[in-house]
């Protein structure tokens, strides 16, 4: 069938690109390709509307109100703190290895901040459950101060699963405590009771 | 009756990958606009963040998808980024513009000019730049075509496609296969090989 034909260059070129355009939808593999030619890292694109989209979710979630979604935000915001966490613990076994203390201590310390870093690991990949044996043994054998901040990070763990009562448990154990995990710990109790 | 809803980011899609098809689709639709090639766009705005302005207007519900009409959100997207684009290559950043002449205080009243050089007003257009900035349009259009040609030499099949399109014919599959007397898979086969071919012509 013929239209009328395209007399500019530019109308030409449009008229090529409609024809492209028409064809059936690109593979990924295309896609992935347009972009490397126009400079752009395919992965990298791809992290960024996800979390666009996330970003966007919490930010609805915060309006909303909904007690599922708040926890679910909990959640996200658990992952930043996991970082910090990390730092701490690295930080305070450095400090005590220059203050003279055994060297296998802080080697065992270094092997319970791994096990987290494993235990997380499944968390991120879907594996609760055996992220809740993980963690259960890391409180069972870690120093105090480690099993302040584990159970603060597995409380997280079980909201997301939706085990209110088991992270309440984890929060209850650390409510005693005389530091900033204490004070979190009360405080994450009253915001579970106004939920519910 | 049309069901209009707010696209509602938490909803079980992959954005990642519906971002990322967006922004090669915007990029593809840009190559058609030899004033959007390479960085050169305007406002500053890249393909990435016209794609981003475009998701969160409709997460915000700004903007309403009317599922009924477009149950895929891929789809409904396409469309409207086709119209964002094309709207930014013929935007006010992108139009240039000239004094004239004068009203009747005494200050200037411009005619805005479109990419292709043509007035607004339908008038033919005297100044020198003007003409110089469609020419510059015209043959940066050329050169590309030039290039494709190049690029399918070796391939009659593809090159058929070109001119038949260069000579008039509808754009759609369904028209090129009756126009070249081929089944409309064939046309679509030969179509996928062109755009693979003009990712790599730069």
């Amino acid at each position: 069938m013929k239209s009328k034909k395209p007399k500019t260059a530019v109308d030409k070129l449009a008229r090529i690109y409609d024809a492209l355009d028409a064809a059936p939808r690109e593979s990924e593999e295309e896609v992935d390709a347009l972009l490397r030619s126009a400079g752009l890292n395919p992965e990298n694109v791809e992290k960024r509307f996800r979390n666009l989209a996330e970003a966007t979710m919490k930010r609805t979630t915060a309006r909303s109100g909904d007690v599922g979604e708040k926890i679910l935000a909990w959640f996200e915001s658990f992952l930043d703190e996991a970082s910090q966490i990390l730092s701490v613990g690295q930080l305070a076994t450095q400090t005590r290895s220059v203050g003279g203390e055994q060297e296998d201590t802080a080697m065992l310390e270094g092997s319970v901040r791994e096990e987290h870093r494993l235990a997380l690991y499944l968390v991120f990949n879907g594996q609760y459950e055996q992220a809740k044996e993980r963690f259960t043994e890391l409180i069972q054998h870690a120093s105090d101060w480690e099993e302040s901040w584990l159970r603060w990070s597995f409380h997280h763990v079980l909201l997301r699963q939706g085990q209110t009562d088991e992270a309440r448990e984890q929060l209850e154990a650390l409510v005693d405590v005389d530091d900033e995990y204490g004070d979190r710990a009360r405080r994450r109790l009253r915001e579970l009771d106004r939920l519910n | 009756m049309t069901e209009e809803l707010a696209l509602d980011p938490s909803t079980d899609v992959d954005w990642g990958l519906i971002g990322k098809t967006l922004v090669a689709h915007a990029i593809r639709r840009a190559r058609r606009y030899p004033r959007l090639r390479g960085n050169f766009w305007p406002k500053g705005q890249g393909p990435e963040d016209i794609v981003s302005e475009l998701m969160v207007r409709y997460w915000s519900g700004a903007r309403k998808w009317d599922r009924k009409r477009y149950p895929d959100p891929l789809i409904f997207f396409m469309m409207h980024l086709n119209g964002m684009i094309d709207a930014l290559a013929k935007s006010a950043s992108a139009r240039y513009e000239r004094p004239t002449r004068q009203s009747e205080d005494g200050s200037e009243l411009t005619d805005r000019v479109d990419l292709r050089g043509q007035e607004i007003s339908g008038r033919s257009i005297a100044d020198p730049e003007s003409e110089l900035l469609r020419e510059e349009q015209e043959a940066a259009a050329h050169r590309r075509i030039e290039c494709l040609k190049e690029a399918v030499a070796g391939q009659p099949e593809l090159g058929e496609v070109l001119d038949a399109l260069l000579d008039g014919c509808e754009p759609k599959p369904r028209h090129l296969a009756s126009r070249l007397d081929q089944p409309v898979r064939e046309i679509n086969n030969r179509l996928r090989r062109l755009r693979r071919i003009d990712i790599t012509v730069a």
